[in-house]
């Protein structure tokens, strides 16, 4: 017995003919090896690697234009990013500065009436705080729109996207939340309220106190909501349905967890290896199309996995910064 | 110009910062690479990333690239790593017959009959590995069947044997180098 049987065989393997006793051998010795031998061995198949096929162009260019996003030089600087999230920071201070000194001079009767937005872009979020502390948290891609007088006559806010209230009693001045297609009417009350432009369903959720939903299709169908109840009202169909919900599921994106509402898996997996750092590989073809709905709060890419283990019978092995998930 | 002088001039050219350089040498090397990572691992993703990982350190060490070396050996050394763990994971979890279930079912005689051209049989390796296991301390033998044969991470060895995580792979390695030179004629 001379050396290079692992050679012979990872050439058979790499050639396609490869039968299942001598792929069961090249197992056992691909767990014995160590890094140096394989290495030689790759580098051996490497040198007389002899390229049947070429891969089509537009796998090359995809490669290289990732490539290129994080070096051709003007790529966007990582710093444009930090700027970002101070002045989000920034924007927070300054609104409540403003609203309080508007709150201020509109007591002396000089109140200006125009609008204010304040908008959210990708990776942002905004707290809100309206002249009558009422407490506005906007999550990313949103915008709420208020005029200055609010608290005047009437506490009215524009909402679309998401965003958590936190609103001060007030038996006369009922607070009132514009989307595109529901008013919702509060007491002092905690709700979140999820209404982007680009989704069919509007989704509304009560943490405490009670709200009063009126679609703006059917005026005479008001809803009202108990804690822990949630209504979701299609825009299109005009259909409404009430159902029970959880708490620590509608509030997570205030603690900076990743949420979902019937996302496929594919797009979730994307989010999670942003977030955590990590490359997964995910060998359950018929997953991936899944949609999932659950948020995902931990500070650990293991409870992660757990999360989606338990949603998906399968294994996973946490490889320097790769995962790999497979069926169980 | 052959393609080698060509070669030395995209090199210095990178070593002085070129992306234009880089592209060059990107348009030969990416597409052969792309195909070798393919061959060993047939999954477009895992080939895009081993790609991808490879030229970002390229363009990293831009400056320290020796031009006197073929490039095509140097692309190789920075993909080394990446190539052979994807390869290690892939094999690992691509369905073979594990050896217990030979053992058991197939009876050590009658898997290679069909395989006579083989210069060694599968129950040839089985058995030099069980005799080289035998070479192992118990301890050894236990860590080793435990991580390489049921696939149990070193967290998950030390929870079971309450041994501490750096004495599981002290062992571990241990026992991988004795395994490794009794049958060092395999590798």
């Amino acid at each position: 017995m001379t050396g290079n049987k692992l050679y012979g065989l990872l050439n058979r393997y790499i050639s396609g003919n490869i039968s299942k006793e001598e792929l069961e051998k090249l197992k056992i010795l691909i767990g014995i090896t160590d890094e140096d031998m394989l290495g030689k061995r790759l580098n051996q198949l490497w040198t007389e690697f002899e390229m049947q096929k070429k891969p089509s162009d537009a796998v090359i260019g995809e490669i290289y234009k990732n490539i290129e996003q994080v070096y051709k030089p003007q790529a966007v600087h990582p710093k444009s990013r930090c700027a970002l999230h101070i002045a989000a920071v920034l924007l927070i201070i300054l609104l409540s500065g403003f609203s309080t000194y508007l709150y201020l001079t509109r007591e002396n009767g000089i109140i200006p009436n125009r609008h204010i937005t304040v908008q959210t872009k990708r990776g942002q979020q905004a707290t809100i705080f309206l002249p009558d502390s009422s407490m506005v948290r906007l999550n990313i891609e949103s915008s709420l729109q208020y005029k200055q007088n609010y608290g005047y006559t009437d506490r009215q806010v524009n909402l679309s996207g998401e965003a958590f209230f936190e609103i001060m009693g007030n038996r006369q001045k009922p607070f009132i939340v514009q989307t595109g297609s529901v008013d919702i009417e509060a007491l002092g009350t905690s709700f979140n309220v999820y209404s982007y432009d680009s989704e069919e369903t509007v989704e509304m959720a009560l943490i405490s106190g009670k709200i009063k939903i009126t679609p703006h299709s059917q005026p005479e169908n008001i809803t009202f909501l108990k804690p822990n109840e949630k209504l979701f009202y299609n825009k299109h169909t005009g259909k409404m349905r009430v159902e029970k919900t959880d708490n620590q599921f509608e509030t997570a994106w205030l603690r900076g967890a990743l949420v979902f509402r019937s996302v496929p898996v594919r797009d979730v997996l994307k989010k999670i290896e942003r977030k955590y750092g990590v490359t997964i590989h995910l060998d359950i073809p018929a997953v991936e199309n899944d949609k999932f709905t659950g948020s995902i709060e931990s500070d650990y890419i293991t409870e992660v996995m757990q999360i989606v283990q338990t949603h998906y019978p399968s294994k996973y092995k946490i490889e320097g910064n790769n995962i790999y998930i497979s069926p169980k | 110009m052959n393609l080698s002088s060509y070669e030395k001039t995209y090199i210095k050219g990178l070593n002085a910062g070129s992306y234009k350089d880089f592209t060059k040498l990107y348009e030969i090397y990416a597409p052969r690479l792309y195909a070798f990572a393919y061959k060993l691992i047939p999954s477009e993703s895992i080939a895009k990333d081993i790609v991808q990982e490879t030229f970002i350190k390229v363009w990293e060490n831009r400056a320290t690239i020796d031009s006197n070396r073929p490039f095509k050996a140097f692309i190789f050394t920075v993909a080394r790593n990446h190539l052979s763990n994807e390869l290690r994971n892939h094999i690992n979890r691509m369905e073979t017959v594990s050896h217990p279930e030979i053992l058991e079912h197939k009876g050590y005689g009658r898997i290679t009959h069909n395989d006579m051209e083989e210069e060694f049989s599968l129950t040839e390796l089985i058995k030099s590995l069980e005799q080289a296991k035998q070479k192992l301390t118990p301890r050894q033998r236990e860590l080793f069947e435990l991580n390489k044969e049921k696939g149990l991470s070193v967290t998950e060895i030390t929870e079971r044997t309450n041994l501490s995580e750096q004495s599981v792979r002290n062992q571990l390695s241990q026992a991988m180098q004795r395994l490794r030179k009794e049958l060092k004629n395999y590798l």
